[in-house]
């Protein structure tokens, strides 16, 4: 089904759209394998006609992140996958396409430590002023034990007893 | 981005309008709002981590409660995804089940929202009319569920419960009830001038910003946006029941009232519709423990417009990922928006148009137990009240 995406995406933008599924006629899922994604997104949502944002999902499979732009358009939904290295782990801003894609890249941001360049408001939207820096709970490797003994007065120490 | 206005002033982390944690900081100039922030994060309870750690049938009862108004919604979008890469062939009765609970939903949820409006522009008589007629429903959902709220009618591979001829001509009855008080809110109660000119060009957001910024729901359809999952993208029993999507041009808090009062009658036909049509057959089919490796975007129409989970399975009889993005968290980037312009006092309504729900919104860090954790009946908390006054 949606072979004709498929082969729109393929001509557009050759050799970088990978694992192309489409279990029902309203469902597609692809990754990226390399290229710019944000030239894919755009004629995703500009050209093909899937129009509404409707979030960012982070994905932490212990080796990789993977940022997954779900749209929705044409009574289709669609899942981009973008590798992310997690070494290093960075993605460039969509808000110049989607000005609404902020509060997903914020949340990103601070669950799952992706950080977000040339984001317009990047302060912590949901977790709280006092979580340590550099701990971001949607990771796989992360776990509640690693908050510090004085997080919140004691707060672990307290909840253990 | 930041605009500066004289005077900086907080509000929360108690909300304005509802009775859930947010902060606000609203710069004003004078009786107008130059700019809104929004902070969430006050209500996080770790559910999406949470679900990594259980199997998916506790998961199912863990997304549940994620919200009191609407957990059918989420216990349903969860429940199709899963079934959807289960690859399971859900039996159509309970399809119609899932639809009728699911509608009696969306108008306990309007019929609340509906009250809290009229409240927050003093119009009291209207919160007490809504509010009386929405227990109609509320023991509609019980008879059909079993619960007032948390239904848990939901099962992967179908429902729990099913509907008996009986249960379905009482459903009708009270359905009918609550469309006569409706079509009086509707002919009588929206007419009210000084209802009007609280409601009327306030909180406007055009057409073309609310699709830039990815609003969704009655939000959305206020300002002539038609999204709507029920439609669009079909799932339970919509694609087979005949359904208007309510929208209006209004662009404005009115607008959005209108929509909602609008859905409720929709709603109250889906529901006849559904009960007269209910399929024969079984009510569920088993399902298995392990999910095949695989990702799904589900998505499903709640009360406050759409909700998006996103699963990933790895083959085991626990999720890799569960992703939950509430309807409220789609609809934050353009309350910021509508807020900016508008009179101090006009706050309170702008923020309850778009039917904020944060205990959705918010989603992930809380730790359980900020106090050691006791159990304690009516009398012992008594006591312990007491006592804690004493000593003070």
């Amino acid at each position: 089904m949606n072979e004709d995406i498929q082969a729109k995406l393929g001509t557009k933008f050759p050799g970088i759209i990978a694992e192309f599924k489409s279990p029902r006629k309203a469902r597609i899922y692809f990754r990226l394998n390399g290229g710019q994604f944000k030239d894919v997104l755009a004629y995703l949502m500009k050209d093909l006609g899937y129009s509404h944002l409707s979030t960012i999902t982070a994905i932490d499979n212990g080796t990789a992140f993977e940022a997954v732009y779900n749209l929705f358009g044409k009574n289709t939904g669609v899942s981009m996958g973008v590798k992310i290295d997690r070494g290093d782990p960075h993605i460039e801003t969509i808000t110049d396409i989607v000005p609404g894609a902020l509060v997903y890249e914020r949340e990103i941001q601070e669950m799952m430590g992706i950080k977000v360049d040339n984001i317009p408001d990047g302060r912590r939207l949901i977790i709280p002023e006092n979580w340590p820096q550099d701990q971001y709970p949607l990771r796989k490797d992360w776990n509640i034990s690693m908050l510090p003994e004085s997080f919140n007065d004691g707060l672990l120490r307290k909840w253990r007893e | 981005m930041h605009h500066t206005g004289d005077i900086t002033f907080p509000v929360g982390p108690q909300h304005p309008a509802l009775k859930e944690p947010e902060f606000f900081s609203f710069d004003v100039d004078g009786e107008k709002v130059v700019s809104a922030d929004i902070r969430l994060g006050y209500s996080h309870r770790g559910i999406e981590k949470g679900c990594e750690e259980r199997t998916y049938i506790q998961a199912l009862y863990l997304v549940e409660r994620i919200c009191g108004i609407c957990s059918h919604s989420h216990a349903t979008v969860f429940c199709q995804g899963v079934e959807e890469l289960m690859g399971l062939e859900v039996p159509k009765r309970s399809l119609y089940i899932r639809t009728i609970v699911g509608e009696l939903e969306r108008i306990h949820s309007h019929l609340l929202w509906f009250g809290v409006a009229a409240h927050e522009v003093g119009y009291d008589t209207m919160f007490m009319y809504s509010w009386r007629d929405r227990e109609i429903v509320m023991d509609l959902l019980e008879l059909a569920t079993g619960n007032r709220v948390n239904y848990s009618i939901n099962t992967i591979g179908g429902v729990r419960r099913d509907l008996t001829k009986d249960q379905g001509q009482i459903l009708k009855e009270g359905i009918g009830e609550i469309e006569k008080k409706v079509l009086y809110y509707m002919n009588v109660g929206i007419q009210e001038k000084t209802f009007m000119m609280r409601v009327k060009d306030v909180g406007v957001i055009s057409k073309e910003v609310t699709e830039k910024l990815a609003a969704c729901g009655p939000t959305a359809r206020g300002s002539g946006v038609p999204l709507d999952a029920r439609r669009d993208d079909p799932y339970a029993a919509y694609g087979e029941i005949p359904f208007e999507v309510v929208t209006s041009d209004k662009c404005d808090v009115l607008g959005r009232t209108l929509v909602r009062i609008g859905e409720v009658l929709e709603s109250c036909k889906i529901i006849k519709y559904a009960i007269d049509n209910l399929p024969e057959g079984p009510i569920a089919v088993k399902a298995p423990r392990k999910v095949p490796e695989g990702e799904v975007f589900a998505r499903y129409e709640t009360p406050r417009g759409e909700l998006v989970h996103y699963i990933k399975s790895n083959g085991t009889e626990k999720p890799e990922r569960v992703k939950v993005r509430a309807p409220s968290l789609g609809n934050v980037m353009p309350v910021k928006y509508m807020l900016e312009g508008y009179n101090i006092a006009d706050i309170p309504i702008i923020l309850a148009a778009i039917d904020p729900c944060f205990s959705c919104a918010d989603r992930m860090v809380r730790i359980e137990g900020t106090r050691n954790n006791r159990e304690m009946n009516w009398q012992q908390l008594r006591a312990y009240g007491i006592n804690w006054y004493k000593n003070k």
